[in-house]
């Protein structure tokens, strides 16, 4: 690490959150008039609630430029964390820490009045933001022409459409020039040209070295901005760090059941044929040397569920009774009966000379070609020849493909160029 | 005066604009209503009380408008105000801004209109007959004392309505009872000797004496009702304050 590491390490935080828990009273019977309070007295039933614990210790830190992302499931506690930044709500414990403006995009259209025209609602909004007269002057022309809604100036806000209206929101929210920003999942709304918009307008923050922090279910557009991130689960913090890594978290964690699915289905497969009772159309060999565990990695540990070009590694895990001599390892990735592919070191021309006892080999792809499903796997033991098998496994085990930036159909994403003649 | 004040001038200027504005246009004749209302109680209470109950009062007509108008600022304040935080959700819950700011832009809103309906006031002090005297320039100094009471107690209703939401229907029992314990439609003759100590603890009852001084008798109301008036002005806004923020942190979740 050089002069640039260590710079790069003391760059400021932005936003340093610190130990923060917030915790949630769900009354069980709401009491919310006088009336209610008096005769719950009355009558005697205590004022009883449930404690719902949306954070519970949530520390992060992020760094002044950075595009932070918050993930989770729904009640996952992401909402919360970022009101309580944004200081709409306050935190039980701990403490949060800005540097800068800070202009919250939690919804959009804030305050705005429909009894008021459009350019009263964006001075209002303006004022809301903190921002003077003077200065929402300066930004009227290139809202209205950027919500292209030059005619519509003066025209009262009820009597617009919602579509229109969101347009007003979203160029009067985006003429604000914070330092920070918060937004949660406003991107969600609105059509594809809408949300187009949107990810160039918050690219543009992205180059101009604004902080931002950004809340989403939407793991394509996590991945597209978001530096580092964080992922969240019932208020805890289960995973954060580069956005990939987190991703990687996420979709394990979210189709967990798929996850379990597959590696019960190997786990039962494994003890078949640990019992030499499994069927032999998806197990033979002579058994001399053994696979004993297959597992799948990508570039951050172990996972089942990977992305259209991630890097992926599977790990054959073996054992041996005897020598056995110029051993050839090879793999197969099926998906619905296709044999996609099916590489050994033999044609890899990998040269092992002897295997002996237990050991393992990795079989890794940089960037996985293949587009979304489920994929079989397979895995082999053979001899020099590759005619006689020491021990076959036949789609026992498998993995899901999620794809969540590449545009392609169908089953790979072959690289290629265009050339118009 | 807490500094959110002046650090969010801009805001509050823009929320009671945006408030007066949507109050005198959602009604076709706007600011004319907002002046016939207190004319016509008035109209109403001079024909019962000056025929029916027979009360000899000096200028009874102008001495009940003022009444009222004094009045309708502690009614139209409070009530506005009292839904300032629950009914301004999304600037409660979507960003952060001191939320005193919602409660003092309302009861701002309200007092700039009566400001404007005792405007009004000055000709028809003419017209029925009454002089203008120079005393009329304590209005401001009264109207701000009043604005203490007044902002005060719309802390402190505000906050709690966000709690209890039949909060608007028992004040508003308060203020009719509240309206009668003050001399706004009957002359300050009316009440016993005996009780008068105890009538004049009531600071409302204070304001519409000052008010009828500077306005419609020209002379200058006394010391002692401004010190009362201004001490309970600052005790209603220290309470406020105190309710507001022991309440606040968690509106977002209540609203």
């Amino acid at each position: 690490m050089g002069n640039n590491g260590r710079s790069e390490f003391k760059k400021p935080y932005a936003i340093e959150v610190n130990g923060v828990s917030k915790c949630f009273r769900i009354p069980h019977e709401k009491r919310v008039t006088v009336y209610d309070n008096i005769i719950g007295r009355v009558t005697g039933k205590s004022y009883t609630y449930e404690l719902f614990e949306a954070l519970k210790d949530v520390t992060f830190n992020v760094k002044e430029g950075e595009t932070f992302g918050i993930v989770g499931d729904n009640g996952s506690g992401k909402s919360t964390i970022l009101k309580i930044i944004a200081g709409v709500l306050v935190a039980d414990t701990g403490s949060v820490k800005v540097k800068g403006k800070m202009a919250p995009f939690l919804e959009l259209g804030v305050g705005f009045q429909p009894d008021l025209t459009a350019i009263e609602n964006v001075y209002l909004y303006g004022a809301i933001m903190g921002m003077n007269r003077a200065e929402m002057d300066a930004k009227l022309n290139s809202i209205f022409e950027f919500a292209e809604l030059d005619r519509f100036r003066d025209t009262k806000l009820k009597n617009y459409s919602s579509g229109m209206y969101a347009r007003l929101a979203f160029a009067t929210a985006i003429s604000i020039d914070p330092d920070v920003l918060l937004i949660d999942e406003v991107l969600a709304v609105g059509d594809q040209a809408f949300q187009a918009k949107c990810h160039k307008k918050i690219n543009e923050y992205k180059q101009n070295g604004k902080t931002i922090i950004f809340v989403s279910h939407s793991m394509e557009t996590v991945k597209e901005i978001c530096d580092n991130c964080l992922m969240l689960s019932n208020g805890n913090m289960v995973s954060i760090g580069p956005t990939e890594n987190v991703i990687s978290d996420y979709l394990n964690a979210v189709h967990k059941k798929e996850v379990e699915r597959l590696l019960n289905q190997y786990k039962n497969t494994k003890d078949a044929i640990e019992k030499d009772s499994a069927d032999p159309s998806i197990n033979w060999g002579s058994k001399e040397a053994k696979i004993v565990d297959i597992k799948f990695f990508n570039n951050h540990g172990e996972s089942y569920i990977f992305q259209t070009g991630e890097k992926f590694i599977s790990r054959i895990k073996y054992k041996t009774n005897q020598r056995i001599e110029k051993p050839v390892f090879g793999i197969a990735i099926y998906k619905d009966n296709i044999h996609i592919t099916g590489p050994n070191t033999k044609f890899c021309e990998v040269s092992i000379d002897f295997i002996d006892g237990e050991g393992e080999i990795d079989f890794i792809v940089d960037k996985l070609p293949l587009l979304d499903g489920s994929y079989k796997f397979s895995a082999a033991i053979y001899d020099d020849s590759c005619q006689h098998p020491y021990d076959h496994q036949h789609c026992t085990h498998g993995f899901e493909i999620k794809n969540l930036s590449v545009k392609n159909y169908g089953l790979l994403d072959i690289k290629g160029q265009w050339l118009l003649k | 005066m807490d500094m959110y004040i002046f650090e969010y001038s801009e805001l509050i200027k823009n929320l009671v604009k945006s408030d007066l504005k949507v109050k005198y246009q959602s009604s076709f004749l706007g600011f004319a209503w907002s002046m016939l209302n207190p004319l016509l109680m008035m109209l109403v209470l001079y024909l019962v009380f000056k025929n029916v109950f027979r009360f000899e009062q000096e200028h009874f007509d102008l001495y009940l408008l003022i009444g009222i108008m004094a009045w309708r600022f502690l009614v139209n304040g409070t009530m506005t105000a009292m839904t300032s935080i629950a009914g301004r959700s999304s600037l409660v819950t979507k960003i952060y801004i001191p939320r005193e700011i919602l409660t003092f832009s309302m009861t701002m809103s309200a007092f700039i209109s009566s400001i404007l309906e005792f405007l009004v006031l000055i000709p028809l002090l003419l017209i029925l007959g009454a002089s203008l005297s120079l005393t009329i320039l304590l209005f401001p100094l009264i109207h701000a004392l009043y604005f203490l009471i007044v902002y005060g107690i719309s802390l402190a209703l505000a906050s709690l309505y966000v709690y209890f939401r039949d909060l608007n229907q028992i004040w508003d029992i308060v203020l009719q009872a509240g309206f009668y314990t003050a001399p706004i439609v009957y002359p300050l003759s009316l009440v016993p000797e005996k009780y008068m100590f105890y009538y004049l603890l009531n600071p409302i009852t204070r304001l519409m004496i000052m008010y009828r001084d500077a306005l419609l008798y020209g002379t200058v109301p006394h010391l002692s009702d401004f010190i009362f008036v201004t001490v309970f002005g600052l005790i209603c806004l220290a309470f406020g304050t105190q309710i507001f923020k022991k309440l606040s942190p968690r509106f977002a979740e209540e609203v």
